[in-house]
């Protein structure tokens, strides 16, 4: 009964204590030495473009709907699992069979879930195997365009090619000064000699 | 369970004046912290070294003897680092995740039956008290309602830190983890259907009879009485298969995949904070491994009813079958590569779930042909194996005497209607069996 | 006061004060996770009331399931930018004020005029009562009247799950 739940209070009570004290203390004992770099996002070194709250795939969306159905399942089998073995025979068939009922109507959906590809996270894994390329896969795979079909050899000399800009990740050259003005440190000092 | 041992530390029920039965669940989670925290340095010690022999190298061997002490050292330097926080974070969130992740896997541990303690009252009769935490009608409900609130420290881990490696690592995890305790309920349900009870020292009681009728006492409670073998070896590699991806370990590591997500979720962590990602980690494994030897691999129980296994307290059989757990871990993380995630969805969603289910039902069928089996040709009953059952719902009201304040206290000393009746005869409000009467 | 009353003024403030965190948050996902903690202090007051396994389903259901799908949408939507959720203008807060003080008064109005009886004492909670063993044994028997309804509820969740199909997956 309720009293039976103190000592899981306690516990959780004692969990949170170590959980605090590992905060307070690494916030107690830690150098604080903030600086603007530090303080970046960290993406492997390049500076980091747009928000990081990016929208997702709406697979998770479904993986998660799925769930609740399958957990309120298996939330209905737990008090059935306790009570099934201490059932006489007569009433242990009609157990048997009545769980037999629901989670037979619940495999509907689920097969119906895998006829539909919910359960496929990789869509391609639909399509027919393509490791063997034969001509018939060769001839069905849709045609790549890189933009300059029909145009010819191109003469690299006289592509025009800007000074490329040091700092890796700025998409311009005005995202990249603007940058600059912001922070007096700049991480390639050569920039300035490459840009004049 | 354990007959030497605990006939040799008997216990009064009463030190002055303080009901001991009592206190028994607040020694356990004393001990239960305790041994968490000071055992977190070790495994990683243990895991290290493994992988180093595994692959052939020195391994830590530094600081204390054959680097010991590096873990700790460690430790010690990641409470001295600083707590370097990126802007734009959501700051009490960023600050909470790793607090909630370490709070729900220390706290899923205070179910776990570590032992019997035996106690005995004034007039003689003995009684056994499960050295657990909580010892609650909804055992490995609780348990499962801890791993899920872990979804929450990842998640907000996750999307607090403001970093696309982060949030990536985040959903992953997440999905990941709804995924795989589907699968591990199921395979859970096997054992429960066998064992009547979502009670963690009942399903090991339950496991400790004869494998059949007839057989020596030595087998009582042996290997071939515990449920992996019980429930036909499927269950537990399917829990298994489930707590190593539960616990976002290698090969199932994708949450926090370093060749494409850096550190996954907790990317942005620094200092203690991280170390407090790792230690829920580690303790996550801990308290899964330590669900799989009290479910499938007997808990406390020594794995022959003979002398000198019987000798060692059962905490210690616990111990050692949670650590065969931990090597179990270090041993696939050296040996097998990370899965892609479209497979590890598939394994969860097409291949786990569809065999749990269709297991579960196998396993009540054989129950059920048991039945039918016993009630064709009675004589067939010595053949199967005793099971321990708790059928009798024990239907009695209480008094108003259930508050909290009264655990130790204001408790009438105890009535028993007949001394030597064994078990039937026992006071209504005192937790545990009553074993029968020094011999 | 009884340890049972203390925990129980413990949760129901902290549960009054999380859910009106939750309205007046501002982010989504604090809203949401404001949610969560309402819904841990539910499961307490469940286990107050010895319903031990309506607890853990309200815990592995509500808040390990059905939440973490609402953190999803929050996240799929991208609704963490605050400020394009905040109305300006409407009528909402003070209806809502309005409405929140007329359901208070009711209350208390009900409670004088109807003078409904005050419990006495605590009812008689058997310990068996709230178990899961007493859960299943009621459920799934065909004396009770709760068989039918358990079916149903696969039927349900068989509608539940096509919907989620119908509606997430682009090529049915």
């Amino acid at each position: 009964m309720a009293s039976s739940y103190l000592p899981i209070l306690v516990m959780i009570g004692v969990a949170t204590a170590v959980a605090v004290a590992m905060v307070v203390g690494s916030f107690l004992l830690g150098p604080k030495k903030p600086n603007e770099y530090k303080s970046l996002p960290y993406e492997c070194g390049i500076i980091p473009v747009g928000s990081a709250r990016e929208r997702f795939p709406i697979k998770f969306y479904l993986i998660a709907m799925l769930f609740i159905v399958f957990d309120i399942e298996t939330v209905f089998l737990y008090p059935w699992a306790v009570t099934y073995s201490r059932q006489h025979l007569a009433m242990k068939m009609f157990y048997f069979s009545e769980m037999s009922v629901f989670v037979v109507i619940l495999f509907v959906g689920y097969f119906y879930i895998l006829g539909k590809g919910a359960l496929d996270w990789d869509e391609s894994e639909r399509t027919p195997n393509t490791d063997v390329i034969t001509p018939e896969i060769v001839a069905k795979r849709p045609k790549i365009r890189f933009g300059n079909e029909g145009s010819g050899p191109v003469d690299l000399s006289k592509v025009p090619i800007g000074p490329r800009l040091p700092v890796y990740g700025a998409s311009s050259q005005e995202e990249f000064q603007s940058y600059e003005r912001q922070n007096s440190y700049v991480p390639y000092t050569r920039s300035e000699k490459l840009l004049k | 369970m354990l007959e030497k041992f605990n006939h040799l530390f008997i216990f009064p029920e009463y030190f002055h004046g303080i009901r001991l039965p009592g206190v028994v669940p607040y020694i356990a989670v004393l001990g239960s912290v305790g041994f968490i925290l000071t055992i977190l340095p070790m495994l990683i010690w243990i895991e290290r070294v493994v992988l180093a022999l595994m692959q052939d190298r020195s391994g830590p061997n530094r600081v204390g003897p054959r680097g010991l002490l590096q873990s700790s050292a460690d430790a010690l330097k990641l409470f001295m680092k600083e707590d370097a926080r990126p802007k734009n974070v959501d700051v009490s969130l960023y600050h909470i995740a790793p607090a909630i992740a370490v709070v729900t896997s220390i706290s899923a541990a205070a179910v776990l039956p570590l032992q019997n303690i035996t106690f005995e009252h004034a007039n003689g009769v003995q009684f056994s008290v499960p050295l657990m935490a909580g010892d609650v009608n909804i055992g490995i409900l609780y348990i499962l309602a801890m791993s899920s609130l872990q979804v929450y420290g990842v998640v907000m881990a996750g999307w607090s830190s403001n970093n696309k490696y982060s949030l990536l690592g985040g959903l992953r995890a997440s999905a990941q983890l709804i995924s795989y305790e589907l699968s591990m309920g199921l395979s859970l349900l096997c054992v429960i259907v066998m064992a009547g009870s979502l009670q963690l020292n009942k399903i090991v009681d339950s496991q400790n009879i004869l494998p059949f009728a007839g057989a020596p006492e030595a087998l009582r409670g042996s290997v071939m009485c515990w449920y992996w073998i019980r429930s036909l070896i499927v269950p537990v590699v399917i829990y298994t298969i489930a707590m190593i991806a539960e616990t976002n370990r290698s090969p199932f590591d994708l949450p926090e995949a370093e060749s494409e997500l850096v550190a996954g979720f907790h990317t942005e962590y620094t200092s203690m904070k991280f170390a407090m990602f790792f230690t829920a980690e580690y303790v996550a494994m801990l308290v899964v491994s330590g669900l799989n030897a009290a479910m499938f691999w007997g808990g406390p129980l020594p794995p022959l009813n003979v002398v000198p296994f019987t000798l060692i307290p059962g905490f210690v059989w616990l111990i050692l079958k949670i650590m065969g757990g931990i090597f179990f871990y270090t041993w696939l993380r050296g040996t097998l590569p990370r899965l892609r995630y479209d497979a590890l969805m598939n394994l969860g969603w097409k291949k786990l779930l569809p065999l749990g289910l269709v297991w579960l039902f196998i396993i009540a069928g054989m129950n059920l042909g048991t039945d039918l089996l016993i009630h064709q040709y009675p004589g067939a009953k010595q053949f199967v194996p005793q099971e321990a059952r708790f059928l009798e719902p024990e239907v009695k009201s209480t008094t108003s005497s259930d508050d909290f304040g009264s655990v130790d206290d204001n408790q009438e000393p105890v009535q028993y209607n007949t001394p030597s009746s064994g078990r039937r005869g026992s006071a209504p409000h005192i937790k545990g069996i009553p074993v029968s009467r020094v011999r | 006061m009884s340890g049972e009353s203390v925990s129980f003024w413990i949760l129901a403030l902290v549960s009054v004060f999380a859910s009106i965190m939750m309205i007046v948050s501002k982010n989504p996902v604090r809203s949401a996770l404001n949610l969560v903690i309402t819904f841990l202090c539910v499961a307490g007051f469940y286990i107050l009331l010895s319903a031990q396994f309506l607890a853990a389903v309200q815990i592995i259901v509500y808040a390990g399931a059905i939440m973490v799908l609402f953190l999803f949408v929050i996240m799929l939507l991208n609704l963490g930018a605050p400020e394009a959720l905040i109305e300006k203008g409407s009528l909402q807060k003070p209806v809502a004020v309005g409405l929140g003080i007329f359901f208070v008064v009711l209350i208390i109005s009900s409670q004088a005029i109807l003078s409904l009886p005050q419990a006495v004492g605590r009812p008689s909670v058997t310990q068996y009562q709230g178990t899961v063993e007493a859960i299943g044994l009621s459920l799934f028997d065909p004396r009770q009247p709760w068989l039918f309804p358990f079916e149903i509820t696969s039927i349900l969740l068989l509608v539940a799950v096509i919907g989620a199909i119908v509606m997430a997956k682009r090529k049915v």
